[in-house]
C-alpha cells in the first residue's frame, strides 16, 4: 500500500497497523491521541493516570488491530470507547472511588453540583456544545454524570433523586436525539480533522 | 438484584451501556445478548458514535507520550520484520517469538526466488520461499471458517473439515468432471497474465470440484502457509494443471483489496489470477514449469506485477 497514510481510511490504517507498520500507528496517534488523552483525563482527573490510559489503548491497538471493525464505526469512536471503559475501570477501583466520593460530598455541600463547569472546563469543540444543546436539562445532566463523572446509571439516579428507569431512559433518548441532531447537521462518522 | 428478562429490558440499558454506566452483571447480560441481535448491535454502535463525539475535547496529547509508547512496543526480532501477516493473526500466537524452525530465512542455496518488498532496507533476505523441504506447519486445531461479511455474496465458508471420501466410481472421471465444472462456471484459465476469477454464481459447484479433485489419486497436493504457520490454504493440482484452492483460514480483506495468486517460473512471478477479498474456493491453472505458488495482497483488481512479500506460499510438488 503505497498511498500516503495521512489520507488512509480508518480501515486501511488499521490494516497497515496489522502489518507491523509503526508509521501507521503513529498516524493513528497523530489523529486521535489528543481526543484519547482528553477524555481519559476528564474522567480520571489525573494527567499521569490519563497518560497510562493512552498508552494502554494504543498498545492494544498495536497488538489487536483485528478488534476494530470499520463497518461498526469510526476508529476514533472505537478508541474513545476503549479509553472510556479503561478510565471508568480505574475510576471505580476502590481507593479511587473513596477519594472521589469524599470530594464530591464536599462539593455538593459547598457549591451545589455545578455540572456546567465540570463540562466546559476543557476546550470543547463547538459541535460538541451544539450537540449537547439539543438535549433537555435532565437528559444532559444524566449523560454528563454518567459519561464524564463515570457514574453508573443507578448512582446517577441517586445523585439526581430520580427513578432508575427514568435515568436509563433519559440517557438512551438523549443519545438518540444527539445522533439525530448530528445527522441533520451533516456530521458523519469520520472525525478526521 | 432483579433478574433481567426480556429484550426490552436490555434495550433500555443500551444507552447507559454505551457510556460504561451499567453494573457488571448488566454488562454481562448485554454482552451475551448482542451477538444474537443485529438491531441492538446497531443501536449500540450509534450510541458509541455519539459518545465518541462527546468524548472529543479537541486538545493535544502531552509531548513525550508518543516516545514512551513507541519504545514500549515489543521489538520484533529482525527475521520478523519480513512478516506481512494479514490483520487478524490469532490471539494466542506470540508474534514476537516465531517457532525456532522459522528463524533462519534462507534455503540451502541462499538464493532469493521471490524479490523482497522494497520497503525494507534491512538487507535481510526474505524468510521464504523455502527451497527444498517445506517445514510442516504446526498442527493446528481446524481453522475457523472464513467469516462471511457479505451474505449477499452467497459465499461458502472454507471449512477445515476433511472432504468426505468420494466413491470409487467417481474417481475415474475426476479430471473430466473438474474440467466440465470449471468450464460451466466460466472461469477463465489458460492465459498467463492478469486474469479475474469471477465469483461463481454457484459456489457449491466449485466446492464440489475442489473435493472431487482432492480425492483424485493422481492429483498433487500442497499447502500454502504463512511464515508463522498461522495462515494456511490447501491447494490441489490435477493432471491438466487446473488448481483448486480450498480449506484455508485467510482473513477477509477490506473491499479495496484482493488476494492475488502467482506462480513462480524461473524466478519470476506470473499472475495466475485474482482471488477476491473474501476467498472461499478458487480455481486457476498452474503452469507446468511453476515451482512455487504464492499469494499476495494487492489493490482490488490486482496488479500486473508485484514485488510484495507473499502472505502465504508453498512449493509445487514434482
Amino acid at each position: 500500500m503505497a498511498a500516503s497514510l495521512t489520507e488512509a481510511s480508518d480501515g486501511a490504517l488499521v490494516v497497515a497497523i496489522g502489518r507491523w507498520r509503526e508509521e501507521a500507528l503513529a498516524e493513528a496517534y497523530r489523529r486521535h491521541a489528543g481526543a484519547v488523552f482528553g477524555l481519559a483525563r476528564r474522567v480520571v482527573n489525573d494527567s499521569a493516570l490519563a497518560e497510562e490510559v493512552v498508552q494502554e489503548v494504543y498498545l492494544r491497538l498495536w497488538n489487536e488491530p483485528e478488534k476494530f471493525d470499520p463497518e461498526r464505526g469510526s476508529l476514533r469512536s472505537f478508541l474513545l470507547a476503549q479509553t472510556h471503559g479503561r478510565a471508568v475501570d480505574l475510576l471505580r477501583s476502590d481507593t479511587s472511588r473513596r477519594r472521589r466520593e469524599e470530594r464530591e460530598a464536599r462539593q455538593t455541600a459547598e457549591s451545589g453540583y455545578d455540572i456546567e463547569h465540570e463540562v466546559w472546563d476543557l476546550a470543547m469543540a463547538e459541535h460538541v456544545k451544539d450537540a449537547l444543546a439539543v438535549l433537555s436539562e435532565d437528559e444532559r445532566r444524566a449523560i454528563e454524570l454518567a459519561y464524564f463523572a463515570g457514574h453508573t446509571y443507578r448512582e446517577v439516579a441517586t445523585l439526581l433523586g430520580a427513578p432508575e428507569g427514568t435515568v436509563k431512559s433519559r440517557i438512551r433518548t438523549g443519545l438518540r436525539r444527539m445522533r439525530d441532531g448530528l445527522a441533520e447537521a451533516g456530521i458523519g462518522t469520520s472525525w478526521n480533522d | 438484584m432483579e433478574r433481567l428478562t426480556g429484550h426490552a429490558d436490555l434495550q433500555e440499558l443500551l444507552g447507559a451501556y454505551a457510556l460504561d454506566a451499567v453494573d457488571p452483571d448488566e454488562a454481562a447480560a448485554i454482552e451475551r445478548h448482542l451477538p444474537t441481535c443485529p438491531r441492538c448491535r446497531n443501536e449500540l454502535a450509534d450510541h458509541r458514535e455519539v459518545a465518541g463525539l462527546l468524548g472529543y475535547a479537541g486538545g493535544a496529547a502531552p509531548s513525550g507520550l508518543w516516545d514512551r509508547i513507541i519504545t514500549s512496543l515489543e521489538e520484533p526480532p529482525p527475521a520478523l520484520l519480513m512478516t506481512r501477516s494479514p490483520v487478524g493473526t490469532p490471539a494466542p500466537s506470540n508474534r514476537a517469538a516465531p517457532p525456532a524452525a522459522w528463524s533462519l530465512g534462507r534455503g540451502p542455496s541462499g538464493d532469493d526466488q521471490v524479490p523482497m518488498d522494497g520497503a525494507d532496507a534491512s538487507g535481510i533476505p526474505p524468510r521464504w520461499p523455502y527451497v527444498g523441504a517445506v517445514p510442516e506447519p504446526p498442527v493446528l486445531a481446524p481453522p475457523p471458517p472464513i467469516h462471511a461479511r457479505n451474505p449477499a455474496d452467497n459465499v461458502v465458508p472454507i471449512s477445515g473439515r476433511r472432504p468426505r471420501t468420494v466413491p470409487m466410481r467417481l474417481m475415474v472421471a475426476v479430471a473430466t468432471v473438474a474440467a466440465v465444472i470449471v468450464a460451466a462456471l466460466g472461469i477463465q484459465l489458460g492465459r498467463v497474465g492478469l486474469r479475474k476469477s469471477p465469483q461463481p454464481a454457484t459456489p457449491n459447484l466449485l466446492a464440489l470440484a475442489y473435493r472431487v479433485a482432492d480425492a483424485d489419486p493422481a492429483a498433487r497436493h500442497l499447502t500454502l502457509t504463512s511464515p508463522d504457520g498461522a495462515h494456511t490454504v490447501r491447494a490441489v493440482i490435477i493432471a491438466d494443471g487446473t488448481t483448486f484452492l480450498g480449506s484455508g483460514n485467510l482473513d477477509t480483506l477490506p473491499k479495496d483489496e484482493t488476494y492475488q495468486m502467482w506462480g513462480v517460473v524461473d524466478g519470476a512471478r506470473v499472475s495466475l489470477g485474482v482471488i477476491g477479498n473474501n476467498p472461499t474456493y478458487a480455481a486457476f491453472t498452474t503452469p507446468p514449469v511453476a515451482t512455487l505458488l504464492a499469494m499476495t495482497v494487492e489493490p482490488r483488481g490486482g496488479v500486473v506485477s508485484s514485488t510484495k512479500t507473499p502472505v502465504i506460499a508453498g512449493v509445487v510438488p514434482a
